[in-house]
């Protein structure tokens, strides 16, 4: 489903380059819940980034079903990423001035594809943010604004879900409810998802861990 | 303490960028601001200077009598100490050769003549020449009399002779009464001329060069209670009004009024620009007292800020203007014909620091609030309408205080202040009205849906930008339309010649004959007026007399009407209005008296008429020639001064002073030398009487000047336009820059470029529609009252500019828009929002 085959990616310093990743291959099957975990600096966003397409690497493919996302031009890229790729972030980045339902139908709206009010009520039921449908994110709780992230990130049906440290600015308990939401979605749904994350708890939980070190994948 | 030290100087440091722009507006608005300031200062030294030139004295005080002895020693007391005291007199007589007479202004001088200004001769003598006893005369003498170098002229009993010819007069002006050929003699010999008896009309003049720690206007003041007679004026270089002070007045006037808008300009940029970086220190702030740190070490921290970037932005603007001094001294100098330094004291760095740090303590500081601290860390800031009106309070508030400041006048900041606050309650307003339409509208497109809520939602930083747009373009389009009014009012006009030569004393009986021998030599006069002498004795039966007030004269205006309350005034009557001549209020009506009429109307200058408070309908009782004539104030009148025609603050119906004793005052149009030569004699020795001066040197000097004026009007308006446009191009990229996370997250939902371009273009032409509409309208409603009110010229307002400042902002806006939002669209969104964490 997902396959990453030598995938180098440095940064230039002002002295010098700093190699973030060092060849990297591995794969990912469809529907599985994959955490990419590893001490700070080791890559692990950077890998995000680049699996989510929105950077390009050094050297090296990223195959979803078989298609190079760096062979597709710059319009295709941000299309095919916008129907098959979804991302949550640790600061969740709702807009501020549309509200849960609004932020949630969004993509849909954007694809001009079809129902999305209606795709969009019903994706925060299921995150059980049914009643908020008209709160701004200002006026939700950490927790509901990453649920609503959430939701918006389930809308457009993608084939992956990219989680950036989706619970990095939440407590511990909150952490806890909002991922048991998101396990149930993805599987519900049957998405193949990537977690970066730090937290070993939440690792523990996915079918599937790869630890970075020094940018290579310890096995 | 050393943490707080140690944590401000290493923020200082590692916001340079922020802290660099911040300086760069405070230096752009304040070296602006700066400049006015040395250049008003400049020319009030010029007029001051020109001024003292004119009276020859710092304060002269003087009467239409002999000052009695109680008088002078009261005056001396007054002086003692204070500088030197130097007497003249001032009359017109009977100058007369063996072949003819003449009338002739008389100066009377002693040797300490003149303090200030020169009597420039064509052969090089000085005052103690005159005791000999010699006159010096006018070179217009010389054709009108004859008159040549070392001839015997009579003068009163006394005989004199001619000793020099003056070849320019520094202490003339344009005014009527001091445009007549002139001589000079020295006191020692008025007695003998035996012209200044009991029943003589002359003036008597005490002429003072003080020291230069004396308080001018204190003296004055001093001088003006002690000595209680209202028929003695007291005249100082600070108050005497002149022809080159009106335009050069309304220059510096505009000059405070361009430092005005400079700072605006540099304040609404800061305004903005810490409005954006206000969500970014609330949280820093938010983190601080997280650690514990208490509110007051918070406060210290920003104030160590705003002292640092103030001195920063206070260093910068001195660099700034120590460049820039060569080309600004050199431009200076050519547009005044003065000196002219650019210097930058430690007094003018004490103030910009002060201001500056005013400016962003107040910009700051009311930002502090006592929410929970964790909250404001945690949540993200979004500009909605949470803070409201109370966004612009600190803003509009510091408006106010400079606006006093550069105004000089409390009255005129307050109404500039007004007007700023009327403008962005009507672009709130219209704003507000506006959205709520859009709002309700039900839209297909998600893009332009998505721009309604952007814009509904974040009403805040909607107001900032309207406001702040607004009042740039209303700001933007003032200044051109305040230049177009006054320089309207400068601009000579093409068809209109200048006068060369003006006639005088020409008596009724001799009218038709003076005439008629213009006409022999195919000289058709410019303008011919009758000149009748009157004072005012009442209006609306209220006795008219100098108004004391027991303080110093509030303001230049008060001062000058006490001044015009004191003279005795020309007044003339005609049967038709000039060509330059503007009726600004009240109603036309015949220049022909009707004897129905219950009494004779009057067309009044506009300005002698503010300074007289007089109003339409006040009856006004003139004392003409020892005859009460009442008349009625039925319209006030512009004159176009620029025309140099005689002209006169009041004008009556032809009919009514026509049995009066009167003069006739002619302008003659261009003549070249010979021609005027030629005419001077025939004239002399047909019509012995009648005096006549050469005015071309002096219009030539006054357009020479009004250029200069215009130069620096048109580069003050541009440099103001300026500053105004590079605020206005760094408030839309700022507001841009702002909503660059929202195009990344566009992004990365899927958005194609041209969608979000759709809707961010959509927003901003949206806000700018408001604010240029709003804002031009304002300018012109503006401009209106400070050019009526403040300037006191015609309104003539220039529509052109309102459409190229729309395009321009237009164009601008959608630039900027397309840059901005194209250049977020190509970056590395994930490594932007990754960093925005």
């Amino acid at each position: 489903m997902i396959e990453v085959q030598n995938l180098h990616k440095s940064f230039k310093t002002k002295q010098s380059s700093l190699e973030i990743l060092k060849g990297l291959n591995f794969s990912i099957e469809k529907g599985k819940i994959v955490a990419i975990t590893g001490h700070s600096g080791s890559g692990k966003s950077t890998l995000l980034g680049l699996l989510s397409g929105l950077d390009k690497p050094d050297n090296g493919k990223i195959l979803y079903n078989q298609k190079d996302i760096f062979s597709m031009s710059f319009n295709e890229q941000n299309l095919f990423r916008a129907q098959n790729i979804s991302l949550i972030f640790q600061n969740y980045y709702l807009i501020p001035h549309l509200t849960a339902l609004e932020n949630v139908m969004l993509p849909l709206q954007i694809l001009k594809l079809s129902n999305p009010n209606e795709e969009a009520k019903s994706l925060l039921n299921e995150v059980g943010l049914g009643h908020r449908l008209d709160h701004y994110p200002g006026e939700l709780s950490g927790g509901e604004c990453q649920r609503v992230a959430i939701a918006r990130g389930l809308i457009t049906k993608p084939i992956v879900l990219l989680a950036d440290e989706p619970t990095g600015s939440l407590d511990s308990e909150t952490g806890d409810k909002v991922m048991s939401i998101y396990f149930d979605l993805v599987r519900k749904h049957n998405l193949t998802s990537i977690i970066v994350t730090h937290n070993e708890e939440l690792a523990a939980k996915c079918d599937q861990e790869l630890k970075l070190y020094q940018g290579v994948i310890q096995s | 303490m050393m943490f707080i030290l140690n944590y401000s100087f290493k923020r200082f440091w590692r916001k340079r960028a922020q802290i660099l722009t911040t300086a760069f507006f405070l230096c752009l608005g304040f070296w602006g601001w700066l400049l006015s300031e040395s250049t008003q200062t400049s020319i009030k030294q010029r007029l001051e200077n020109n001024a003292r030139k004119i009276l020859s004295a710092d304060l002269t005080i003087d009467v239409r009598r002999e000052f009695t002895e109680s008088e002078l020693e009261l005056f001396n007391k007054e002086i003692a100490g204070k500088g030197d005291v130097s007497q003249s007199y001032e009359f017109f007589a009977m100058m007369a050769t063996e072949n003819e007479s003449r009338l002739v202004q008389v100066r009377v001088i002693d040797d300490l003549y003149p303090f200030y200004g020169e009597v420039k001769l064509e052969n090089s003598g000085s005052v103690e020449q005159l005791k000999s006893p010699v006159i010096w005369a006018y070179s217009e003498f010389k054709d009108l009399m004859g008159l040549k170098l070392n001839e015997k002229v009579q003068l009163g009993a006394a005989e004199f002779t001619i000793g020099d010819f003056i070849k320019e007069d520094q202490t003339q002006t344009f005014r009527l009464a001091s445009l007549a050929p002139r001589i000079f003699i020295h006191l020692s010999n008025l007695k003998k001329t035996e012209l200044i008896q009991f029943g003589s009309t002359f003036t008597s003049i005490q002429l003072v060069r003080t020291k230069p720690e004396v308080d001018i206007i204190a003296l004055s003041e001093k001088i003006k209670t002690v000595l209680a007679d209202p028929g003695i004026d007291v005249t100082t270089y600070k108050s005497l009004p002149d022809d080159l002070s009106g335009p050069t007045q309304r220059l510096s006037d505009f000059l405070g009024l361009t430092s005005l808008v400079s700072l605006l300009f540099c304040s609404l940029s800061l305004f903005y620009l810490l409005q954006i970086w206000s969500s970014e220190q609330q949280k820093e702030k938010a983190a601080l007292a997280v650690f514990g740190l208490p509110a007051s070490s918070i406060q210290m921290i920003e104030f160590i800020q705003s002292v640092l970037i103030a001195i920063l932005s206070t260093a910068l603007s001195t660099l700034l203007v120590i460049l820039s001094t060569p080309v600004v001294e050199s431009s200076i100098r050519q547009w005044f014909a003065t000196d002219f330094e650019f210097i930058v004291t430690i007094k003018e760095v004490g103030i910009i620091l002060f201001c500056q740090f005013v400016l962003l303590a107040v910009l700051t500081f009311p930002y502090k609030r006592s929410e929970n601290p964790l909250s404001k860390l945690l949540k993200d800031e979004m500009l909605s309408n949470k803070k409201g009106i109370k966004f612009f309070l600190p803003l509009l508030f510091l408006i106010w205080p400079f606006a006093i400041f550069a105004s000089r006048s409390w009255k005129n900041g307050t109404y500039f202040f007004l007007a700023i606050l009327a403008v962005c309650a009507a672009l709130i307003f219209m704003g507000w009205l506006i959205l709520k339409i859009f709002k309700v509208i039900p839209w297909k497109s998600w893009t332009l849906s998505y721009a309604t809520k952007a814009l509904s939602r974040q009403t805040t930083a909607s107001w900032a930008f309207i406001v702040t747009v607004g009042v740039c373009s209303a700001l933007l389009n003032l200044m051109p339309q305040i230049q177009s009014s006054i320089q309207s009012m400068m601009t000579i006009d093409q068809d209109n010649t200048m006068p060369s030569i003006f006639m005088f004393d020409i008596q009724q009986e001799q009218y038709t004959d003076v005439n008629e021998f213009l006409k022999k030599r195919n000289i058709e006069p410019q303008s011919t007026s009758p000149l009748i002498r009157g004072r005012i004795l009442k209006i609306n039966n209220e006795p008219f007399e100098r108004k004391e007030k027991t303080g110093a004269f509030v303001t230049r205006e008060d001062e000058n009407e006490a001044n015009s309350r004191n003279r005795s005034i020309n007044l003339t009557y005609r049967n038709k209005f000039q060509s330059g001549d503007k009726i600004v209020e009240g109603e036309s009506f015949p220049l022909i008296y009707d004897k129905s009429q219950k009494h004779p109307y009057l067309s009044i200058e506009k300005r002698y008429a503010d300074r007289l408070d007089l109003e339409i309908d006040d009856i006004i009782t003139f004392d003409v020639q020892g005859i009460e004539v009442e008349g009625q104030v039925k319209n006030l009148r512009e004159v176009r001064w620029s025309r140099f025609e005689p002209n006169f603050f009041i004008l009556f119906q032809d009919g009514v002073l026509n049995d009066a004793p009167q003069t006739h005052l002619a302008a003659l149009p261009s003549l070249d030398n010979k021609q005027k030569s030629e005419l001077m004699k025939s004239l002399s020795k047909e019509f012995a009487n009648i005096s006549m001066i050469d005015v071309e040197r002096l219009i030539k000097d006054i357009v020479a000047n009004l250029e200069r004026v215009s130069g620096a009007l048109k580069l003050m308006t541009g440099l103001s336009f300026l500053t105004g446009l590079l605020a206005l191009i760094f408030l839309l990229s700022s507001e841009s820059l702002r909503r660059a996370t929202e195009v990344h997250l566009l992004k990365i939902l899927g958005s194609q470029l041209s969608q979000i371009l759709k809707a961010r273009i959509s927003e901003i032409m949206l806000l700018s529609s408001i604010s240029l509409f709003v804002g031009l309208g304002a300018s012109y409603a503006i401009s209106y009252a400070i050019v009526s009110q403040v300037f006191q010229v015609s309104y003539s307002p220039v529509f052109s500019t309102a459409a190229i400042i729309a395009v321009i902002v237009i164009v601008i806006a959608l630039l900027i828009v397309k840059i901005v939002t194209a250049s977020s669209f190509r970056q590395n969104s994930f490594v932007f929002l990754k960093k925005e964490e």
